[in-house]
């Protein structure tokens, strides 16, 4: 009877005109290859983001979505929502 | 007349009336029905349902579909709307989010260690777990309120929040430098995805 934590990145998506990335990180505990549970921790990449902390697999696909393009007509979104 | 599929023993039925009121199916390893159809046409399921798909709610059309649910939670950051900084306990860092179709929910408590030179209107909340939507005109907006704790001058106040579209962030209306160490924000809003 083995227990194992297993934690990866099992959905990585890009969503919306500014290419924002959804990052979804499963954790199972698992027992003898039998899911016994699972969690979700999530996180988002905005344009212009910081992504050195992230996956190669994350960072590969940031900075292919997030062109300079991208990254100033984001800026330009948020600047155009001031109330 | 009841039809009982069982995994053990096969069709069985309970009368030799032909009409059909009502049909159960156990699995072998159970004697519980794992799915019962009573003559109202209620089908009931003993355990859990998994789908990889949807599910059509009150119609047809793509607008009745549910397609997701999800809750988990999410690390977040506070930084004042024009400079200095905000930090949160790494202890106090982390929300809790429900995502019903494309509604999600965000709880949970946030608590600020210290604060450098906070200078703005709002704080901003940021890494939403799920990008907000951009819908038709104004309606990928979302409004609300959060409680702020100010535990230097014992106040809980509400205070305005909106979440701005096509973004994964959050204005809170506060003035940034009334916010200090040791104060909270209280969250619960809901917003609305793509």
């Amino acid at each position: 009877m083995a227990l194992e934590k297993v934690i990866s990145e099992d959905k990585i998506e890009i969503v919306g005109d500014f290419k924002i990335l959804q990052i979804r990180t499963k954790t199972t505990v698992m027992e003898d290859g039998v899911e016994l549970s699972s969690s979700f921790h999530r996180h988002t990449i905005t344009p212009g983001s910081d992504v050195s902390g992230e996956s190669v697999e994350v960072q590969a696909i940031a900075n292919a979505v997030h062109t300079a393009e991208v990254i100033a007509a984001y800026q330009a979104h948020l600047a155009a929502q001031e109330v | 007349m009841t039809v009982t599929i069982n995994g053990t023993t096969g069709l069985a039925t309970d009368s030799t009336s032909a009409v059909v009121e009502a049909v159960s199916l156990n699995h072998p390893s159970s004697s519980t029905a794992a799915i019962t159809m009573d003559a109202s046409n209620n089908v009931t399921l003993a355990s859990n349902l998994t789908m990889t798909g949807g599910i059509y709610l009150g119609g047809s059309g793509s607008a009745n579909l549910l397609q997701d649910y999800e809750e988990g939670t999410f690390q977040t950051t506070l930084a004042p709307e024009t400079s200095g900084t905000i930090t949160i306990q790494s202890t106090a860092d982390t929300l809790a989010y429900t995502k019903i179709g494309r509604l999600v929910t965000v709880t949970g408590m946030v608590s600020i260690v210290s604060t450098g030179s906070a200078v703005g209107s709002y704080v901003r909340l940021s890494n939403l777990p799920f990008a907000s939507a951009d819908l038709t005109e104004f309606a990928g907006r979302n409004g609300g309120a959060v409680t702020f704790n100010d535990n230097s001058a014992g106040t809980k106040t509400t205070k305005a929040i909106i979440v701005l579209e096509s973004s994964t962030l959050v204005r809170i209306y506060v003035d940034a430098s009334t916010v200090g160490g040791s104060d909270d924000f209280y969250l619960s809003f809901s917003y609305t995805t793509t």
